[in-house]
């Protein structure tokens, strides 16, 4: 391996996408045969995903810490937070089948998850957020009361642990569907989302 | 309070709910605490509908578990009450109330004996024997094999002496039930119930004895044998929790007769003259089976489907792979005619020799790529032909012989024909026609139904035949077949037949027809009345049959599954129903259309032609939007409108279409693409969703897109709403609704009975009601929607309705809330009012007018 290579992206310049007079074309005839490419490629996979964003990454000694853990995710300006107990599996976003006269508000209609037809609930609407203009998000597979649903969010946090005495309950009947609020470091207002609820008014049809 | 036929099948349908939970309450670990709530929620719901003496009894049994979390097996009393429950269980709901007179004296004999003290018991149930009651304790992890073995047997044994009577000395039939009373003494003495053991080798003995003929059987010694055998089965269908001493030392005793041949009334029948029951059931090769749960069996086949799908993706790679190879030849190709143009005088010989080497490289690497593919190519080939075996065979473990349940039914109409004094010749054919298991189980009741009036209004007594110059002996026969890929089940009797005046008699008395239209109506028009409910042309009610109910069952389950009936009669010579049903419901052949951009499917059965419809033959007049088809009024509605989306925006030059016969009309629903077929395997989708308007499940398509599959009889409704409003659109528009907002008033109970009662009295006054079954749930609901006043129960699962008041009195100080229940007692109420409550009634309170006088003020 050469630390050259990686460091210039050697492929790019010498390589097959650059001007072809890298000695080791003869021998390996395309650039991702070459064990160069084959190590950048591992290095790139392996760096963090979201450098940027706050310090949300689980460290060992976080896992240490008392408090409840909440499994956070964004959608939108607003960030969310959910029991880790419900949440079941990320997926990449699959295409969602509209349902007659019940698609619109807070239900976004079913999808095929690992073979599985389940309910999409829209967080977008039933908050009253600007959807993102391309589908570039993930989307959380949850399972509450024995019934498995989705939701589309742009991007996941990851599982933090938050001290009980930060935990704020919510009783204000303007912002339904949320139970709790907590800040993070420097992410304010999570909202802690109010399954129970939601599911009921999926159920009783309020939604 | 006279109780209508819905608040009678609403208390029915919450006992029997309710009546297995309190059975298992007789562990050592169970929670007593749950078992007295369910007792007190029950007892609510018998005072409320008028039922003293049941109301009695729930309230020994609310006593008799709140000595919490002690066990005393020995309390026949409470076990006793748990039997007469589940007698009462089994009754139909307008038999309820003389069912529980029947059994008053009962009930109140249990009901004035005190309760007994409890003491400290051991955890483990010991084996108790009353003097009339056995209750074994068989052991846990063998009971559940022992009772299916049982069961197996003793439903051959039944089988079997059906056929006996053909000929009480059939060695091969005495030989067989020989062996199963063997059998099913052998399995009992592996668990240790000596009774059982004692009762078999019994039967066997006698069975022994007829076979080196030391005794001739007959018709009497065969009732002692079914009576044997029925005690069996009931005991396996109870799991063997209880055994009635005396009832089985009678059998016994009667078998030792037999062996003995104590039986004088015994008249030697030759073979084949009196009535005869023919079994015609092929012969099923027994196989070896495993108890599997339903779920199973549904993630199995969804995971099969799921595989069928995944796999098939394979050609889209292959493809994908052959075009990088047809690539990879075509630079080959290039490169070669590159090499050939170069002038080799002009270029250096290594550089030469390195351009050769590149283009071999890349033609053997076309070969290897080659090669590849053809190895894949078959992999895949393989991999889908497995998925697809598998998904058949799990398709196949859903289906069941139609014999499974065809072969309690000889028995049966020998039964029918003892109790009838009538003599009936029974067959059936095609048991060996497969159907899915769902579908299976729910012929029973229909066909029951179906055999029973066959055998009471249809064929009629010996004498009477012999004067219609009939065989004395009437034939009912049963055929199962696959037809056009249905289940074709038709059911004959030669018997009276209908009369059709009788019937038109009946209709016109019940006025469901003006006499004018009748008299236009074909023959199978009017006996489509034969299936409303409580509709009957008997005079007098047997045991057997002539309520009107058994039609009406017939009907509603066949609209369950999607199947329909059909009725022929001759007046004198006798009936014939035929039973189509789908073969399966896990899988539809469907023709697939697009929606809105979204694909659905329509259940080819239902789908009388696909067309294209061209412009130019869309017609409106003053019913609609239609075109002709084969002289025929096809009404065109957009799909995706009658679906709740934006539809069409007018209709193109060309339209497709589907047409589906519903509702006297044809409908022309107007699709996005051309149609085309496709198996899907049904699926269920999110119960939360409850029931969506015109889809009633859903698929997955080839390509893993989800397919909702139309709901027929839902769109049709849709559609004629929708062309009836597209219709009146202008006086539609015209016309304002000056209703007045009525009160929202929320029901909190966990009784279905009582929150339907409420709910009666209250929109009975005018109010908007909604319902919540607990007090988790009217949380919920007051939080999602604005109520006017809520009326909450106290002791529910949950959250209680003390601190149901507690939460909603924080979060809306002036809502008023009622509290109702049976606690009359002075802390209750001041409690519920301390809670926050406006106002605290007793159930008591329904009977007047304080309830409704009590919430008329507070709104």
């Amino acid at each position: 391996m050469s630390a050259d290579g990686l460091k210039q992206r050697c492929w790019a310049e010498k390589g097959l996408w650059g001007d072809c007079t890298c000695s080791q074309l003869g021998n390996v005839i395309h650039c991702r045969n070459c064990a160069t490419y084959e190590n950048a490629a591992t290095q790139h996979l392996q760096t963090n995903v979201l450098p940027k964003l706050p310090a949300v990454r689980n460290s060992a000694d976080e896992f240490k810490q008392s408090g409840k853990a909440y499994f956070i995710f964004k959608c939108a300006n607003l960030y969310f937070a959910l029991s880790p107990n419900y949440v079941g599996e990320i997926t990449p976003i699959s295409e969602v089948h509209r349902i007659p006269h019940r698609s619109g508000n807070a239900i976004e209609g079913i999808s095929n998850i690992n073979g599985e037809l389940v309910l999409v609930i829209d967080i977008y609407s039933t908050f009253s957020l600007v959807k993102p203009e391309t589908e570039n998000g993930l989307m959380v597979l949850c399972k509450f009361g024995g019934e498995n649903f989705a939701f589309k969010t742009e991007s996941v946090l990851g599982v933090r642990k938050v001290d009980e005495a930060k935990i704020v309950e919510v009783a204000d009947v303007s912002r339904r569907f949320v139970c709790e609020s907590f800040s993070v470091n420097n992410l304010k207002n999570i909202n802690v989302l109010d399954i129970e609820l939601l599911t009921s008014a999926i159920i009783n049809r309020r939604i | 309070m006279k109780n209508d036929r819905f608040i009678l099948d609403l208390f029915l349908g919450e006992l029997r709910s309710n009546c297995g939970i309190i059975k298992s309450a007789f562990n050592a670990d169970a929670d007593a605490s749950m078992f007295e709530n369910v007792a007190r929620s029950l007892k609510s719901s018998a005072k409320l509908v008028g039922f003293v003496e049941l109301a009695s009894l729930f309230a020994f049994l609310e006593d008799f578990f709140a000595q919490k979390n002690l066990f005393v097996d020995c309390d026949s009393n409470a076990h006793e009450c748990v039997k007469i429950l589940e007698e009462i269980s089994a009754l139909a709901p307008d038999e309820i109330e003389s069912g529980i007179d029947c059994r008053a004296e009962r009930i109140m004999s249990i009901v004035s004996t005190p309760l007994l003290r409890r003491l400290t018991v051991d955890v483990q149930p010991k084996k108790i024997t009353d003097e009339n009651v056995e209750r074994p304790n068989i052991d846990v992890s063998m009971k559940e094999l022992f009772v299916v073995e049982v069961s197996k047997q003793i439903e051959f044994v039944l089988n079997t002496l059906v056929e006996l009577e053909n000929d009480y000395h059939s060695k091969s039939k005495l030989e067989a039930l020989m062996r199963a009373s063997h059998s099913i003494k052998g399995a009992s003495r592996a668990v240790g119930l000596d009774s059982i053991v004692e009762l078999t080798h019994q039967m066997e003995n006698c069975f022994s004895a007829s076979l080196n003929d030391k005794i001739s059987l007959n018709e009497n010694s065969v009732d002692v044998f079914f009576k044997c055998a029925d005690f069996i089965l009931e005991l396996c269908k109870n799991g063997f929790s209880e055994i009635n001493v005396l009832r089985r030392n009678s059998l016994l005793k009667a078998m030792q007769d037999i062996e003995n041949s104590k039986n004088t009334n015994a008249v030697i029948v030759s073979s084949n003259k009196k009535e005869n029951v023919n079994l015609k059931l092929a012969t099923v090769h027994e196989a070896s089976y495993v108890r599997i749960a339903i779920e199973n069996i549904n993630s199995i086949m969804a995971l099969a489907a799921e595989g069928l799908i995944e796999n098939r993706k394979f050609e889209c790679f292959k493809d994908l792979l052959s075009t990088i190879k047809q690539e990879h030849e075509q630079i080959s190709n290039r490169l070669e005619e590159a090499i050939n143009m170069l002038d080799v005088s002009v270029v250096e010989s290594s550089a030469m020799s390195r351009i050769e080497i590149v283009s071999r490289a890349l033609r053997e690497q076309t070969l290897a790529l080659r090669n590849t593919i053809d190895a894949f190519s078959d992999y895949a080939r393989k991999n889908v032909l497995l998925s697809s075996k598998l998904y058949r065979e799990v398709l196949e473990s859903r289906m069941r012989p139609f014999s499974d349940l065809a072969q309690r039914f000889p028995k049966m109409v020998r039964d029918f024909s003892r109790s009838l004094s009538k003599k009936i010749s029974f067959e059936i054919s095609g048991a060996t026609a497969s159907i899915d298991r769902d579908i299976l189980e729910k012929l029973d009741a229909p066909l029951t139904h179906i055999l029973r009036n066959a055998c009471d209004h249809g064929i009629e007594l010996p004498d009477e035949r012999i004067a219609k110059n009939k065989n004395e002996v009437g034939k009912i026969t049963i055929k199962a077949a696959h037809s056009a890929g249905m289940f074709l089940l038709t059911i004959s009797d030669d018997g009276n037949g209908i009369d059709v005046e009788k019937v038109k008699a009946k209709i016109l008395a019940r006025k469901l027809v003006p006499e004018e239209i009748l008299e236009q109506m074909q023959e199978d028009e009017i006996f489509e009345f034969l299936f409303l409910p409580a509709f009957t042309t008997k005079e007098h009610v047997t045991e057997i049959s002539g309520r009107g109910v058994g039609l009406d069952v017939v009907q509603t389950m066949l609209r369950e599954v999607g199947g329909s009936v059909s009725v022929e009669s001759q007046l004198g010579k006798g009936c014939t129903l035929t039973l189509k049903l789908p073969i399966t419901r896990s899988v539809l052949k469907s023709l697939l259309v697009v929606v809105d951009s979204q694909p659905y499917a329509f259940a080819l059965s239902s789908v009388y032609r696909t067309l294209m419809v061209a412009r130019s033959d869309v017609k409106t007049d003053e019913r609609g939007t239609y075109f002709l088809l084969d002289k025929k009024r096809i009404n065109l509605v957009d799909t995706a409108k009658i679906l709740g989306f934006e539809g069409l925006q007018g209709w193109g030059e060309n339209i497709y279409v589907v047409v589906i016969a519903g509702r006297g009309k044809f409908w022309g629903f107007a699709v996005e693409s051309l149609p085309s077929e496709a198996e899907l395997v049904v699926r269920s989708l999110n119960t939360s969703l409850g029931k969506i308007a015109c889809v009633s499940s859903a698929a997955l398509g080839a390509d893993g897109l989800p397919i909702l599959i139309v709901d027929i009889d839902d769109i049709l409704i849709h559609a004629s709403r929708l062309y009836l409003k597209n219709t009146l659109a202008k006086s539609d528009d015209e016309a304002t609704t000056n209703k007045e907002h009525s009160a929202k008033i929320l029901i909190v109970d966990d009784s279905a009975t009582v929150r339907e009662v409420e709910r009666k009295i209250l929109e009975n006054n005018g109010y908007e009601v909604d319902t919540a079954v607990d007090g988790v749930d009217g949380w919920n609901l007051v939080r999602l929607s604005k109520y006017d006043l809520v009326v909450s129960d106290i002791d529910m699962p949950r959250m209680t309705g003390f601190e149901l008041t507690e939460k909603i009195r924080k979060l809306y100080p002036n809502l008023p809330i009622v509290i109702v229940s049976y606690k009359d007692r002075r802390e209750d109420e001041q409690r519920g009012l301390l809670a926050g409550a406006n106002a605290y009634l007793t159930k008591k309170s329904f009977q007047d007018n304080t309830f409704v006088q009590t919430i008329s003020k507070l709104i």
